[in-house]
């Protein structure tokens, strides 16, 4: 199964931007190499869906995570990746004013991986309910890594947080990570 | 992959926590070396915890207790394992026999193996990535 060029096209423009806006080039080297030995052997992904889903993506909402600590950004800007999923799936990135600013980009490769996914399932043999099913997935799984990234910096922001939890030992603090 | 190993596994994602295990195995195997110029991490999580205070408060006395944390967190990690690699079995286990059984016994094995090498603190070219949905924080 192999998605259309125009989802192609928006990866492969959001890998570029993604990549020169967050980490160094020998980071890339790793997090290739390492998506490789994960899931090359077993899945065989297209190798451009796969670095646009388990690394670009990922790095692209970590670091606007970061952002939030280092540069002050609103989390709650940050939490529409998740929440507005049906906005992200109509940003097709070709605003040209927006094609550098991160926060854009993410949502760009959001929306392409939401519509093809569908797409491909739905083209495919398998039953309706596969894409739908996919969707839903899909959708949990964002907002989980945002919530965990969220919970992150929130903790580091409220003074009370511990205290509300009444933690006391080593071990109950690792539950809240 | 083909369709009948796709629908397959979107059954195996929407009727077993997979992704949740892994993503908790992989967050403790990341943070076993304690890094206190880290913003946030389990080390620090369970330092705060245990003295009392704010991540804020707790980050600069951590520093000074790095072995300690490290020795907590290797407990913690030993304690841990045992029922996380269990459902990860459990769930190969109960797939073997369909379409996408070799598959996921492969991606089991091979997420294992990654494991473990991020738990020993080994990096790939000096780096730790993170992969999303089971990555933590993006270690630079």
């Amino acid at each position: 199964m192999q998605p259309h060029e125009a989802a192609r096209r928006a990866l492969r423009e959001s890998e570029s931007v993604i990549r020169q806006l967050t980490r160094d080039r020998g980071y890339w080297v790793a997090a290739d190499e390492l998506s490789n030995m994960w899931f090359g052997n077993s899945f065989r992904p297209d190798p451009l869906v796969l670095r646009a889903v388990t690394i670009n993506l990922g790095c692209a909402i970590d670091t606007l995570y970061e952002r939030c600590e280092e540069e002050g950004l609103d989390p709650d800007r940050i939490r529409s990746l998740g929440d507005e999923l049906s906005m992200a799936t109509r940003c097709t990135g070709k605003d040209a004013d927006s094609r550098r600013d991160l926060l854009y980009i993410t949502k760009a490769i959001i929306g392409a991986i939401s519509r093809e996914g569908r797409a491909l399932l739905g083209r495919s043999n398998n039953s309706s309910d596969a894409a739908e099913t996919w969707s839903v997935l899909w959708r949990k799984v964002l907002l989980e890594h945002n919530r965990q990234q969220e919970c992150s910096v929130k903790m580091l922001q409220d003074q009370h947080l511990l205290g509300r939890y009444a933690l006391e030992s080593f071990s109950e603090g690792l539950a809240l990570i | 992959m083909k369709g009948d190993q796709v629908s397959e596994l979107i059954r195996v994602l929407q009727h077993t926590d997979l992704l949740h295990t892994l993503s908790v195995r992989f967050r403790l195997a990341y943070d076993l070396n304690f890094d206190p110029d880290e913003a946030i991490n389990a080390g620090l999580m369970g330092f705060a915890a245990m003295t009392g205070t704010t991540l804020r408060e707790a980050r600069p006395q951590a520093g000074k207790h790095v072995d300690m944390i490290n020795s907590k967190l290797r407990r913690e990690w030993d304690r841990r394992s045992g029922p996380l690699i269990e459902r990860l079995e459990r769930i190969d286990k109960q797939y073997k026999e369909t379409a996408i059984g070799p598959l996921l016994s492969q991606f089991v094995q091979s997420s294992d193996q990654i494991v473990q090498t991020i738990s020993r603190g080994s990096t790939i070219h000096g780096c730790r990535p993170t992969i999303a949905p089971c990555g933590a924080r993006s270690k630079r």
